[in-house]
């Protein structure tokens, strides 16, 4: 039995590109800002123009210059991804979105992964660019939202294997990060109980990592598949690295596919 | 198109259970390092054995019995603060001739406590007038064949009571031994058959008791005592020691003793290779040291006859939500520690492989990196199936560190590692999970019927012995004696048990675990064996004497002639 995929209903009205305008990588044409280059670039220099002088005149720290650039880059942003709607429909600038948000994030576990490993910094100081958003409950969040976004393209067709694997993966990950977020909770209240409100329950270790739940509970210790190096040996950072990384380069794929197949101007 | 998820799980799956066959089967297993066969070569001399047979088990049970014994450990303050919380050891052995273990519990605001051995775990009391003691050992410094005790101290040397028989001590001084030591260790480091011994300070807690007087002074640190009869020569191997641990072992599978100094904090863990004469040199054994190295032990854990190396550090043994808030506080104090490139980790360490190359760090693979905020961790096999265990004693009491927990305690069960038979470690419920905040330890047959039984100093509670009622398998026991040599307990000497394929290997130490001293009897659990083939002794002076067919169940007092 099979499942007839729902028509892509989004880009009714919209500007459907001409034949000739099909491309064989898609994202790149939907990530490229097309007639908003222009105010991409201008935002770009004046978001750095900005950061610079925010951190060498007023001081501020690394994660506020770098909140101000994204703040600053979201205007072009926001534009070409409306664009991006009105020309290839609603789907397309999900899938859009989605790349982009999903692989800046991936990036900044990649900072935090050279924080750690190339620059030698301790674990809770290799918190990335960005690292008053390095805690549980915007992970969570975050997380979850990545599971919304994929399920929307998943149930607009963004099937197959690629579709599959991001979903699954996508999922897992949040799950971990719910139950990091719960233990979270559960230990910031013992703390603020124990009259220790101001330090931080944040960075305690998952369901796989080293001391994580698989590598702790007497059940699976030790066992063949928890035993692997890795699932149960890797720290928090490392374990996040490669949670976002396997889920970025399963997302690439999957909206790669889906757009040549689903999104008009794309087929 | 269904199908599909199904086959991708499936997909997965297989991938991720064959990738785990070809490494389980790649990976060497925990401690491997290649079996190794009793020495041979030494010179065969005679020695007279004397064969006692184990006293029976009574009343058998699943698990070990506690006997709350009349001391404890005090400290200055309640609870205790700076460096009291570090504790006091003890240490076992058989001191007034009737063949049953005493025991001897250091103390730090208050006397040390003698527990003469009437047998049937009943004891008679002694004090004993010696304060701010830390490490305890019993050794026979004087080479009179009686046991003496040595003591270690907060802010002073050690100090030697010299056993006179008949339950009788006597201080007495140790010519050209005087720098402060925290911690000791005896052995024979320079082959002329006499106990040198070595030391390292506690350079943290000096500086607190001796203030000024430590500052403007040259320091402590780490010194190898060479025994030269009548006295003892003194080299200074360091000038700045954190010694939580100090132990003369063989690193290098030279047959030299080799000394391993074991620093608290950001001080590097230190070593020097014995060139069998007595001269050292700095090496470094270890690609990896534990950053509070805070118990040493031997033991071979995976029977091929190489002895691994336990050595404790502070890990939540739990990630427990109530156990994870209480050490958070501290946890975000360690970032200096936390770097990729520090060798010094904070968790424990169990050192395997070959001896003579560096040593790798097996503990998260053998399950015995977290013991909680541990201290004397002791291998011994605790249920006779000739493999060894480990149990690890925890907890910490500090005023500053832990003012927002109840009697500034990290309160913490003990733990007991149960051996799986291949190196690999199960935590076990047998009756020595106390609560109470253990320092020293040392596992002893106490009641001498051929199983370990457990003694614990714990600080600011009552001292607890624990006597083993587990029926299972046998043991034999074995005593070293070298009458009318300088080293009458055979310090250094190796023994093996050969049975069928297995050699079990024990070793005799001065000391072992935190502070503490090693039982001078070697315990060797042989399980169902009725009939052992040999039983080898290496002495230490490389000779080897022989003894076919030990039977388990009874005690071989080997004495050398």
């Amino acid at each position: 039995m099979t499942t007839a995929l729902a028509p892509d209903s989004s880009t009714a009205g919209a500007d459907v590109p001409p034949r000739s305008e099909r491309v064989r990588l898609p994202l790149v044409t939907l990530l490229h800002p097309r007639q908003h280059t222009e105010l991409v670039v201008v935002c770009w220099s004046i978001a750095l123009g900005a950061a610079v002088a925010t951190r060498m005149i007023l001081g501020w720290q690394l994660w506020q210059a770098v909140a101000l650039v994204l703040a600053i880059m979201a205007v072009p942003g926001t534009i070409t991804w409306r664009a991006t709607a009105t020309r290839y429909g609603s789907n397309a600038a999900v899938a859009a979105a989605l790349v982009t948000v999903q692989g800046l994030h991936s990036i900044e576990h990649g900072v935090q992964w050279t924080q750690r490993h190339v620059l030698g910094e301790p674990l809770r100081l290799s918190n990335g660019l960005l690292s008053p958003a390095n805690s549980e409950w915007v992970h969570f969040v975050w997380n979850w939202s990545v599971v919304a976004a994929v399920g929307y393209l998943f149930a607009r067709g963004m099937r197959g294997f690629w579709g599959w694997a991001a979903l699954i993966w996508a999922t897992a990950h949040a799950l971990e990060h719910t139950y990091m977020w719960v233990r979270f909770l559960q230990v910031s209240a013992e703390l603020a109980g124990l009259g220790q409100g101001d330090v931080t329950a944040q960075g305690l270790p998952g369901v796989v990592g080293r001391d994580g739940w698989l590598d702790l509970n007497a059940g699976t210790r030790l066992e063949l598949i928890c035993g692997l190096p890795f699932i149960t040996t890797a720290d928090r950072l490392d374990t996040h690295f490669a949670w976002n990384t396997g889920e970025i380069l399963l997302v690439l794929p999957a909206v790669h596919i889906f757009l040549r197949r689903h999104v008009p101007g794309f087929r | 198109m269904k199908r599909r998820p199904v086959l991708l799980s499936g997909a997965i799956a297989a991938v991720a259970l064959a990738g785990g066959l070809a490494l389980e089967a790649v990976r060497p297993a925990v401690g491997s390092g290649g079996a190794v066969a009793p020495p041979t070569g030494g010179a065969i001399v005679h020695a007279d054995i004397a064969v006692t047979p184990h006293a029976p088990t009574i009343d058998c049970e699943p698990h070990f019995e506690p006997y709350e014994l009349p001391h404890i450990t005090r400290a200055a303050d309640e609870p205790a603060r700076l460096f009291d919380s570090n504790g006091s050891g003890v240490a076992a052995a058989d001191l007034d001739g009737d063949g049953l273990p005493d025991i001897v519990l250091g103390n730090l605001e208050g006397p040390n406590t003698i527990l003469w051995n009437e047998g049937g775990f009943r004891f008679t009391r002694e004090e004993m007038r010696d304060r701010s003691t830390r490490a305890v050992q019993l050794v026979d410094v004087d080479a009179d064949g009686r046991l003496d005790i040595v003591t270690s101290h907060r802010g002073a040397g050690i100090a030697v009571f010299r056993n006179l028989g008949a339950r009788r001590l006597e201080q007495v001084p140790v010519r050209g031994v005087g720098a402060p030591a925290y911690s000791m260790s005896w052995a024979d480091v320079d082959g002329d058959g006499d106990l040198d011994l070595a030391t390292s300070s506690y350079d943290a807690e000096l500086d607190q008791v001796l203030r000024s007087s430590f500052l403007f002074s040259d320091g402590a640190g780490v010194f190898l005592y060479r025994n030269l009869g009548d006295r003892f020569e003194a080299e200074r191997l360091a000038t700045d020691a954190q010694g939580l641990v100090t132990a003369l072992i063989d690193l290098d599978a030279d047959s030299h003793v080799d000394l391993f100094v074991g620093n608290d904090f950001a001080v590097p863990d230190a070593a020097w290779r014995n060139d069998g004469h007595g001269a050292v040199s700095p090496f470094v054994p270890f690609s990896q040291s534990a950053a509070h190295p805070m118990s040493f032990d031997v033991g071979d854990v995976d029977g091929d006859g190489v002895e691994e190396i336990f050595v404790t550090d502070m890990q939540p043994a739990t990630v427990d939500v109530e156990a994870l808030a209480e050490w958070m506080p501290l946890m975000a104090t360690m970032d200096a520690i936390d770097d990729p490139r520090n060798p010094q980790k904070i968790r424990n360490m169990l050192y395997s492989g070959r001896p003579g190359t560096t040593y790798r760090d097996d503990a998260e693979r053998a399950g015995v990196d977290a013991a909680g905020w541990a201290w004397s961790g002791r291998f011994g096999d605790l249920d006779n199936d000739g493999d060894v265990d480990l149990h690890v004693v925890n907890g910490m009491i500090a005023s500053e560190t832990f003012h927002y927990l109840p009697g500034a305690e990290i309160v913490e069960p003990n733990i007991t590692f149960v051996n799986r038979g291949d190196g690999t470690f199960s935590s076990e419920r047998w009756g020595l999970e106390s609560l109470g905040s253990g320092r020293g330890s040392v596992l002893v047959d106490l009641d001498l019927d051929g199983r370990l039984d457990l003694v614990v100093n714990n600080l600011q509670s009552p001292s607890v012995a624990y006597r083993n009622r587990r029926c299972d398998g046998r043991a034999i026991t074995v005593s070293l004696r070298q009458p009318g040599t300088r080293n009458t307990h055979a310090i250094g000497a190796t023994t093996w048990v050969v049975s069928n394929d297995r050699r079990l290997v024990r070793s005799v130490r001065s000391g072992g675990g935190y502070l503490s001293g090693s039982s001078q009897v070697l315990h060797i659990g042989t399980g169902d064996a009725e009939h052992l083939d040999r039983l080898d002794v290496h002495w230490p002076d490389g000779s080897i004497t022989s003894v076919d067919s030990p039977t388990p169940g009874h005690h071989y007092e080997v004495i050398r002639s």
